[in-house]
């Protein structure tokens, strides 16, 4: 592993252009004008249609919701760009990936080489589709998170009822928890907290 | 090292490897708001910047966590081995 031996982190801000053969960027500056909704993720789709600067991503984003059916066409869509540059995606149902290479040659500096690509492909086809899918599949009604969590937890066995919302939000924060956060209980918990769609 | 992006794209960090200054005060702003940065998840304290971790692994196919909006970890789905250099990407 190479380790840096100064303090402090890097930022690399990834060149996008003319790495793709896609092609729904828009020219224009990002729309200001808040496309009207309601409903409780209505903030977060405004925003995320406002900063895109993909045709596609503002014909999903344009009614405040993310079908089924346009998450898997959008995913499909970032595997074809992707596949157009010879790599491969390979989804996790908690929402990670890994990235490979289609001839399965892996040089020194494949993350380097490979991550513009994905952010150029991400940028043009996805943009904040996916998240927000995942986001509002997990907590439709955006309700307390501290809340749902506590009360999944409380469920699953893995905390008595004096465990209160403002201790999960300090274990949180320091992924501290009295309890295994690698069980199978506390994932689920984690992962899908109002145990709506989380299979595994 | 630093790579100045013809399109507004995220910013990828890299914690251990290639070493670079900030950018931009709006990238650095966006970079404190993760925290607790290791191979295998990263935390986002700060509303509006999902941020997602990920792992470079020698000879095999990088590993990308979930996007974690506040309060959120971004975590990978197992402890992976080989990793040379890992970080998180904010979605721009």
């Amino acid at each position: 592993m190479r380790v840096r031996k100064r303090a402090g982190v890097a930022v690399l801000l990834v060149i996008s252009a003319g790495l793709a053969g896609c092609s729904t960027l828009d020219e224009k500056a990002p729309a200001t004008s808040l496309i009207p909704l309601e409903g409780p993720w209505a903030a977060q789709f405004q925003t995320a249609f406002a900063k895109s600067r993909s045709s596609y991503e503002k014909g999903v984003l344009r009614d405040g919701v993310v079908t089924p059916a346009e998450y898997e066409q959008t995913k499909n869509r970032l595997r074809s760009c992707l596949d157009d540059s010879g790599y491969s995606i390979a989804w996790d149902e908690r929402g990670g990936f890994e990235l490979g290479s289609k001839t399965g040659s892996y040089p020194d500096d494949f993350f380097e080489r490979s991550d513009p690509v994905l952010q150029q492909c991400e940028s043009e086809w996805t943009g904040s589709i996916l998240y927000l899918f995942e986001q509002v599949r997990r907590n439709p009604d955006k309700k307390d998170e501290a809340g749902i969590q506590v009360a999944c937890l409380a469920s699953a066995g893995l905390v008595d009822a004096s465990y209160s919302k403002q201790r999960w939000a300090r274990d949180n924060e320091k992924d501290d928890f009295p309890f295994d956060a690698a069980s199978k209980e506390a994932i689920r918990c984690s992962t899908d907290p109002l145990g709506l769609w989380f299979t595994e | 090292m630093r790579i100045i992006a013809l399109v507004a794209a995220a910013a990828t960090v890299v914690v251990l490897g290639v070493g670079a200054d900030m950018a931009r005060a709006a990238e650095a702003s966006a970079v404190e708001c993760v925290q607790s940065v290791t191979t295998w998840q990263a935390y986002n304290k700060c509303a509006g910047v999902p941020a997602r971790h990920w792992d470079a692994i020698k000879n095999s196919a990088s590993k990308y966590g979930n996007w974690a909006s506040a309060g959120q970890w971004s975590k990978q789905s197992s402890c992976w081995a080989n990793v040379v250099s890992f970080g998180y990407s904010l979605k721009a």
